[in-house]
């Protein structure tokens, strides 16, 4: 049986944080008088050609670990980096090609790690719990109630990093931003898609910059497998196997950051998440939903 | 932002000839440091004057009005900016004007493909 989840999560918490700062910025944005990004540059997002950015935001932050006994991801020390040059690009870990086929419009071709691996970093668990599988009321066929199954961690095998490639088109105009992106493993791991579609919406008010969105995300049947399944890489024990669906999950986030001095900026990004059929329901996860919140200040070398 | 503005501005303080000297053109744009600005120089007395006066930049003589000319143009190659003294006979400083030098930034901005500072 699964561990009862509390009545109040994180993600909760997280989620009504986002839609209460949703709710205050935008009634602002849309009563005041405040600047339209009518230049795509204006904010920022945007970085000189050929020269490096390189920073670090220090603060306050967690991202929600979905899986069973897992521990929950500190966010104190954010790197970034980024360098762009009239085609190549670096941008946090995603090294790619950039294509500008008009204003507004652009088209990358990249290579990224797959970030599903960072939950299973930050997993040390001893024990988890896992329901026999196939049995309506989880009770052998005489009647006797069945004992919980568990298996070690010395059972599931580690689930490593993986190599994305992927092709991405954005648009952006005013106050909106589109995108959508597909990728493939490249490395092999889990030999498998995803694809994601998100819209943005970003203003600026006195001198804070705004930003929330929707994004949906489908996740391959391989790729859910791959992380969230167990198989006989795991445990011989067949019926403690499970065999992962894809599907589609979607995400909210809100950001702000604010400009206080030439170099430091005040930041705040708050992302919730719902997990797809196919991800909570495997053994190896106990949450539906999961979230990530960072509060803190940016300094740009 | 790496674009920089020099500009050196100083005013004599003799309100009968006070920015009597007009230079142009007044700022020389350039996209790399150290680049130059070969241009020629145009330096106008507001006023006819009967002195005779002379154009210096630092202790350097540049050039002096014909008597009675109240324009006079000088090719120059600049790479800073220069502050010009308008001086008597007596080398006594009655007016002054700069040229600035100025470095535009060239290279364009562009939108990045996530936010900063988004590693989750």
């Amino acid at each position: 049986m699964k561990p009862q989840r509390p009545l109040f999560s994180l993600p909760h918490l997280t989620l009504s944080l986002v839609l209460i700062c949703n709710y205050i910025a935008g009634s602002e944005a849309l009563a005041s008088d405040s600047l339209t990004l009518s230049n795509v540059c204006d904010i920022d997002e945007c970085i000189t050609e050929g020269e490096w950015e390189l920073g670090v935001a220090v603060g306050a932050g967690v991202r929600l670990n979905p899986l069973a006994d897992g521990d929950n991801i500190p966010l104190i020390l954010l790197p970034d980096i980024a360098y762009y040059s009239e085609h190549i690009y670096f941008d946090n870990f995603e090294l790619g090609t950039q294509f500008l086929p008009a204003q507004g419009h652009s088209i990358e071709w990249y290579v990224t790690p797959n970030a599903e691996a960072a939950n299973f970093t930050f997993w040390q668990p001893e024990n988890i719990f896992l329901p026999v599988l196939g049995q309506a009321d989880n009770s052998l066929p005489d009647g006797e109630p069945l004992q919980d199954r568990f298996v070690s961690l010395d059972d599931i095998a580690s689930r490593q990093w993986a190599l994305d490639m992927g092709l991405r088109w954005q648009w952006t105009s005013n106050k909106f931003h589109w995108q959508i992106s597909v990728s493939h493993d490249v490395s092999g791991r889990y030999s498998g898609q995803h694809a994601a579609s998100a819209l943005t919406y970003a203003w600026i008010k006195d001198d804070w910059q705004f930003a929330t969105g929707l994004q949906l995300a489908w996740k391959s049947k391989a790729l859910t497998d791959y992380y969230y399944g167990l198989d006989a890489r795991d445990t011989a024990d067949s019926q403690l196997w499970y065999q992962a669906k894809g599907g589609i999950q979607s995400s909210i986030q809100f950001s702000a950051s604010k400009r206080v001095s030439e170099d430091w900026t005040l930041l705040i990004r708050s992302r919730v998440t719902r997990l797809h059929s196919g991800m909570h329901e495997s053994p190896l996860v106990d949450k539906t939903s999961t979230a990530s919140l960072f509060v803190g200040f940016g300094y740009r070398f | 932002m790496q674009s920089l503005a020099v500009l050196i501005t100083l005013f004599t303080s003799l309100p009968a000839f006070a920015d009597i000297l007009i230079i142009e053109p007044n700022e020389c744009l350039v996209d790399t440091t150290e680049a130059f600005c070969e241009t020629t120089i145009t330096f106008t007395l507001r006023k006819p004057v009967e002195q005779s006066l002379c154009v210096y930049a630092g202790q350097k003589l540049i050039t002096c009005f014909p008597s009675k000319a109240r324009t006079v143009q000088v090719p120059m190659k600049i790479n800073r900016a220069i502050m010009f003294t308008l001086k008597d006979e007596t080398e006594q400083v009655i007016s002054s004007g700069t040229i600035a030098y100025t470095l535009i930034d060239q290279n364009p901005k562009r939108r990045r493909v996530k936010p900063p500072w988004s590693l989750f």
